[in-house]
C-alpha cells in the first residue's frame, strides 16, 4: 500500500489538486449562489460602527 | 442588510493598531535609509564602515528592515484593523495583542543588532540566529491566537475574503518559519546554530522557505490589505467574490511548489527544477485573478483615481503586482533564468514587487486607516499625498529600469566569448559596466525615501489634527468623507 503510495504521488497529487479546483469551481457556480455572494462582498462596506 | 448588523455600538481596539500603524511607518524610512546606504556602497565602496555597517552587514539589515519592520507591523496593523471590522466585534484580547507588538518589536531589534554584530544564519530573509527564531515563533502563535480568537467570536456570520488571505498569511509563515528554523545551536550561551538540513537538502529548505515568504508574507497578506482597503476607498464591493475564492485557493495551492526555480542549474534534481518552473508558470494565473478583480472593483467608477490620490495608489500597486508577477514566471524559465540569475535583473524583479506592490498597497491602506484611527476628518493635505505619489513612482521606474538593463547586460557580458573561446570580459569589467546604473539606483532610492518622509510629515501633522490651509479651499476633494 505505502509503496503504490510513493511511486504514484505525482499522480495523486496532480489528480487531488485538479479535482480540488475542478471542486471549487462547481461550487462557487453553484445554483442561488449569485445572491449570497453579493451580499458577502458587500460585508466591508456595512455601517462603521466606529464612525 | 443582514442580520449580522447589530445595533449597540462595538468599540474597537483601534490603540493596537495604531502602535504598529506608527512602527511600520518608523521602521519603513529606516528601512529605505539602509536601503539607500548600500546601493551607495554598491556604486561606491568607499561608503563600508568596518566593521558594523559593511555591505554583507547591512544587506540583511535592509532586507528585515523592509519585509518584516516594515511590511510585517503594516500587516499587523492592517489584519487587526480589518479583522474587528469584518467580524463585527472587539479584537480578541488587549493583553495579548498588546504583547504581539513589543514582542514583534523586540524580535526586530534581536535580529538588526544580530546582523550588525555579524550574527547570523547565513539564509536569505531567514538570518536571525536561533534564539531570535524561537522568540519569533512565540509572538506569532499569540498573534495566531488573536486574529483566530477575532474570528472565532465574530458576529458576522461569514469570514470575509481578506480574513481568508491573512490566516493563510499568517498560517503559512508559521510552517515555514519552524521548517526552515530548525537548527542545532552550539551551546546554550552561544549565538552560533547549524542547521538541521545539509547540502541540497538545506538548500531546497530554505528556497521552499524564500519563496513563500515572497508568496505568503509579501502576497497574500498584502492580498488581504487589498481585499478590504480598495472596496473601501472605492466604496464599491469587490468585483467578483467568486473569483476572489477560486484565486486564493490557486495561489496558496500553487505558490508551495515554486521555490525550486531559485536553485536552476544547481546540484538540485533536475525534475525538481522543472517542478519548480511549471508551478511557477502555472502562478501567473491567480496572480492575475488578484489583480484583475482588485482593478475592476473600480469598473464604473474610474472617475475615482482622477479625484483621489490615495486610490491611485492602491491602483498602482496593482499595476506593479500585476507586472511583476508576469516578469516572476518569465524568470523561473531555465532558459530565462540562465541569463537573469545572479544578475541585477533579479533585484529589479524584486524591487518592482516590493517597492511597487507591497510598498504602495501599504502606503494606500496606512493613508486610509490614519485619518479614520485619529478621527480626523481627513488627511492633513491630499496635495502631499500626490507629490508623495509622483516621487515615489518616479523612483521606482528609474530603479527597476537602470536594473533591468544593469542585469541583462551583466548576465550577457558573463555569458560573451572571444573568437579563442576565452571569457570576453573579467568581472571587475562588469562591475565598471554597471556603475552608471548603480548610480541612477541610488537616485531611485532617494526619491523613494523622500516620499516616506513627506507621507510621515503628513501622518504627523493629521494626528495633530491640523488640515492644510488648500485643502480647506477645494471643497472636492474631501466633500463626501
Amino acid at each position: 500500500m505505502m509503496g503504490w503510495i510513493s511511486e504514484n504521488a505525482g499522480l495523486i497529487g496532480l489528480l487531488f489538486f485538479f479535482s480540488y479546483f475542478i471542486g471549487t469551481t462547481i461550487w462557487i457556480f453553484r445554483p442561488g449562489s449569485r445572491q449570497s455572494y453579493i451580499e458577502k462582498s458587500r460585508i466591508p462596506l456595512k455601517e462603521d460602527h466606529h464612525d | 442588510m443582514t442580520t449580522g448588523m447589530t445595533t449597540t455600538k462595538i468599540v474597537y481596539n483601534d490603540d493596537i493598531v495604531k502602535l504598529f500603524t506608527i512602527a511600520s511607518v518608523l521602521w519603513g524610512i529606516a528601512g529605505f535609509t539602509v536601503g539607500v546606504l548600500i546601493a551607495a556602497q554598491m556604486a561606491f565602496p568607499q561608503f563600508n564602515f568596518e566593521p558594523f555597517l559593511t555591505f554583507g552587514r547591512l544587506r540583511p539589515l535592509h532586507t528585515s528592515a523592509v519585509i518584516f519592520a516594515f511590511g510585517g507591523n503594516a500587516l499587523f496593523a492592517t489584519s487587526y484593523y480589518v479583522v474587528q471590522r469584518t467580524c463585527g466585534i472587539r479584537l480578541w484580547n488587549d493583553k495579548i495583542s498588546l504583547f504581539t507588538f513589543w514582542g514583534y518589536q523586540a524580535f526586530i531589534l534581536m535580529a538588526g543588532l544580530g546582523y550588525l554584530a555579524g550574527v547570523t544564519q547565513g539564509k536569505e530573509y531567514a538570518e536571525p540566529e536561533w534564539y531570535a527564531d524561537l522568540w519569533l515563533t512565540v509572538v506569532w502563535v499569540a498573534y495566531f491566537l488573536v486574529f483566530m480568537m477575532t474570528l472565532i467570536k465574530r458576529t458576522e456570520p461569514h469570514i470575509y475574503v481578506a480574513n481568508w488571505f491573512y490566516l493563510a498569511f499568517i498560517i503559512t509563515v508559521a510552517v515555514l518559519h519552524l521548517g526552515n528554523g530548525l537548527a542545532l545551536p552550539v551551546g546554550l550561551l552561544d549565538g552560533k546554530s547549524y542547521s538541521a538540513f545539509a547540502g541540497v537538502q538545506s538548500a531546497m529548505i530554505q528556497w521552499w522557505y524564500g519563496h513563500n515568504a515572497v508568496g505568503f508574507f509579501l502576497t497574500a497578506g498584502f492580498l488581504g490589505m487589498m481585499y478590504y482597503f480598495i472596496p473601501k476607498r472605492a466604496e464599491r464591493p469587490v468585483y467578483s467574490y467568486r473569483l476572489s475564492i477560486l484565486h486564493f485557493w490557486s495561489l496558496i495551492f500553487i505558490y508551495i511548489w515554486a521555490g525550486p526555480h531559485h536553485l536552476h542549474y544547481t546540484s538540485l534534481p533536475d525534475w525538481a527544477q522543472t517542478l519548480g518552473m511549471t508551478f511557477s508558470i502555472m502562478l501567473w494565473m491567480p496572480s492575475w485573478g488578484g489583480m484583475i478583480n482588485g482593478m475592476m472593483t473600480l469598473s464604473g467608477a474610474w472617475h475615482k483615481l482622477r479625484q483621489d490620490p490615495v486610490l491611485r495608489f492602491m491602483i498602482i500597486a496593482l499595476a506593479f503586482y500585476g507586472m511583476s508577477t508576469f516578469e516572476g514566471p518569465l524568470m523561473s524559465i531555465k532558459a530565462v533564468n540562465s541569463l537573469s540569475h545572479y544578475t541585477d535583473w533579479t533585484i529589479g524583479h524584486v524591487h518592482s514587487g516590493a517597492l511597487g506592490w507591497v510598498g504602495f498597497i501599504t502606503f494606500g491602506a496606512l493613508y486610509y486607516m490614519v485619518p479614520k484611527l485619529w478621527g480626523r476628518k481627513e488627511l492633513y493635505s491630499m496635495k502631499l499625498v500626490d507629490a508623495h505619489l509622483w516621487i515615489a513612482t518616479l523612483g521606482i521606474v528609474l530603479y527597476i529600469a537602470a536594473m533591468w538593463v544593469s542585469g541583462i547586460m551583466q548576465g550577457l557580458m558573463w555569458r560573451s566569448y572571444d573568437e579563442m573561446g576565452f571569457l570576453q570580459y573579467s568581472f571587475v569589467e562588469t562591475v565598471m559596466a554597471m556603475h552608471p546604473f548603480y548610480l541612477t539606483r541610488v537616485l531611485g532610492g532617494l526619491l523613494y525615501l523622500t516620499g516616506a518622509l513627506i507621507m510621515a510629515y503628513n501622518f504627523w501633522r493629521t494626528i495633530r489634527g491640523d488640515v492644510s490651509a488648500k485643502q480647506l479651499s477645494i471643497p472636492a476633494q474631501g466633500a463626501t468623507a
